[in-house]
């Protein structure tokens, strides 16, 4: 009997040390435990849809939810084989459209080569953006499909990921006319 | 001092027992033992010889003890508790030590700025017209906001000292706090500010919780009301406060 109590005993306290480590190190056992306690820091949330999830490689990976109208991006990466912590976030909210008086916005993450944004404009189909290096060296030209809500996202825009700033400089968005209702 | 015979009776009676890892243990158990029975007949007159064979006859038959003291030491048992022994001291080592590490270092960081505060508002140089015990807490997500009290200021400014903390269990994350950033405060009538970046405010205490102070200057003095309100979806509230006990008031 006692070496039953030693091991209920024991095998509470590995809990308990692990449990803590994780507790006090922001650290989840999954992308999207890591993503949903990100939510509840930044009071946001929870997203009702989560619209990409990307594996970047290098135990990096990233999420996109949908919270309302807004955006919440979010990248973890693994620590230790097992366990996820945060790389960044953002909370992007059409808000930052009216505050910059813009009716497209977009971001895009060069480190994961991953663009979004939002039109606030109804009507579209098509974004049409340039990305640019800090120089203003034209870098490619693409396109996305937008979302009835104005969302759009990608991945593997560029088809590589860069350690210096890449920006869209220019976004456009079209109605399926091909007519332009917006611009950046 | 080994007794060959006691050693070969001890030998005989572990190797019955399966999981070797408590031989030893037994071992030593059944030597001290053994050797409390002979010095006891010693001090009774007894020869050595005769002492040791007597001794050897009351511990019994070595194959009924071991097989006695096998069923007491389960082999099955016995591997789970080696293993999880083991695998404690690793975890500690790797889990256990940094986190009680960083819970210590936060704990001393918190008593540092806690102390530090203590004797700072001591001797702090008092331009404090009135003084509004508050004592209203919000919970958002995992974050408690609790105002502790206001101050009025002789130059207008209006602090509010506010603590943030995490609830217990939370499953947020560790470093998360609630800030004044964002919130409307208005006093009922024609003051309403945004608290922004620009807002002054003082960090009195960070780590295991925070005690922060916030500066709203140019404050009515006849306010009769302090509003904070905090808008965002379903986590908004608007905290109440009135101004009318006023400790300090002349």
């Amino acid at each position: 009997m006692k070496r039953k109590k030693q091991i209920v005993l024991y095998l509470l306290l590995m809990a308990v040390c692990v449990w803590g480590y994780l507790w006090l190190h922001d650290l989840k056992l999954s992308a999207e435990a890591y993503f949903r306690a990100s939510e509840r820091m930044d009071h946001v949330g929870p997203c009702e849809e989560i619209l990409a999830e990307l594996d970047c490689g290098d135990g990096k990976y990233l999420m996109l939810g949908r919270d309302g109208e807004n955006l919440y991006y979010c990248m973890m990466e693994r620590r230790r084989g097992i366990f996820w912590t945060g790389a960044g976030r953002e909370y992007f909210t059409r808000s930052y459209l009216e505050e910059y008086d813009q009716k497209i916005m977009a971001r895009y993450y060069w480190t994961h080569d991953f663009l979004f944004g939002i039109c606030t404009e109804d009507g579209v189909a098509e974004v049409s953006f340039r990305l640019e290096d800090g120089e203003e060296n034209l870098l490619m030209e693409g396109t996305l499909p937008v979302r009835e809500d104005g969302i759009f996202f990608g991945g593997n825009i560029h088809g590589t990921v860069s350690e210096e700033a890449v920006y869209p400089a220019t976004l456009i968005a079209t109605d399926k006319d091909g007519n332009i209702v917006a611009e950046y | 001092m080994e007794r060959e015979h006691f050693e070969k009776y001890i030998k005989d009676v572990t190797s019955h027992v399966r999981f070797r890892f408590d031989r030893r243990g037994i071992a030593e158990e059944l030597r001290e033992h053994m050797e409390d029975l002979y010095e006891d007949l010693l001090s009774q007159g007894i020869e050595a010889e005769q002492a040791e064979e007597l001794a050897l006859e009351w511990m019994g038959d070595s194959e009924e003890v071991g097989k006695a003291l096998d069923a007491e030491h389960n082999p099955v048992l016995g591997w789970i508790w080696l293993f999880c022994r083991r695998a404690l001291i690793l975890i500690f080592l790797f889990f256990g030590i940094p986190a009680l590490f960083g819970v210590s270092c936060t704990a001393l960081m918190t008593g540092y700025d806690a102390v530090d505060t203590f004797f700072t508002e001591l001797y702090a140089e008092n331009d404090v017209v009135y003084t509004v015990d508050v004592d209203q807490k919000v919970k958002i997500d995992d974050t408690v906001f609790s105002v502790k009290n206001l101050k009025y200021h002789e130059d207008g400014t209006m602090e509010i000292r506010y603590l943030s903390y995490r609830s217990p269990f939370w499953r947020g994350m560790y470093n998360s706090r609630f800030s004044l950033y964002d919130c409307e405060i208005n006093n009922g009538a024609e003051y309403v500010k945004e608290v922004d970046d620009w807002t002054e405010d003082t960090y009195h205490v960070q780590g295991l919780y925070w005690d922060i102070s916030a500066y709203l200057e140019d404050f009515p003095e006849d306010s009769q009301w302090l509003n904070i309100i905090y808008e965002n979806g379903e986590r908004s509230f608007t905290m109440e406060i009135p101004l009318t006990q006023k400790e300090g008031e002349e």
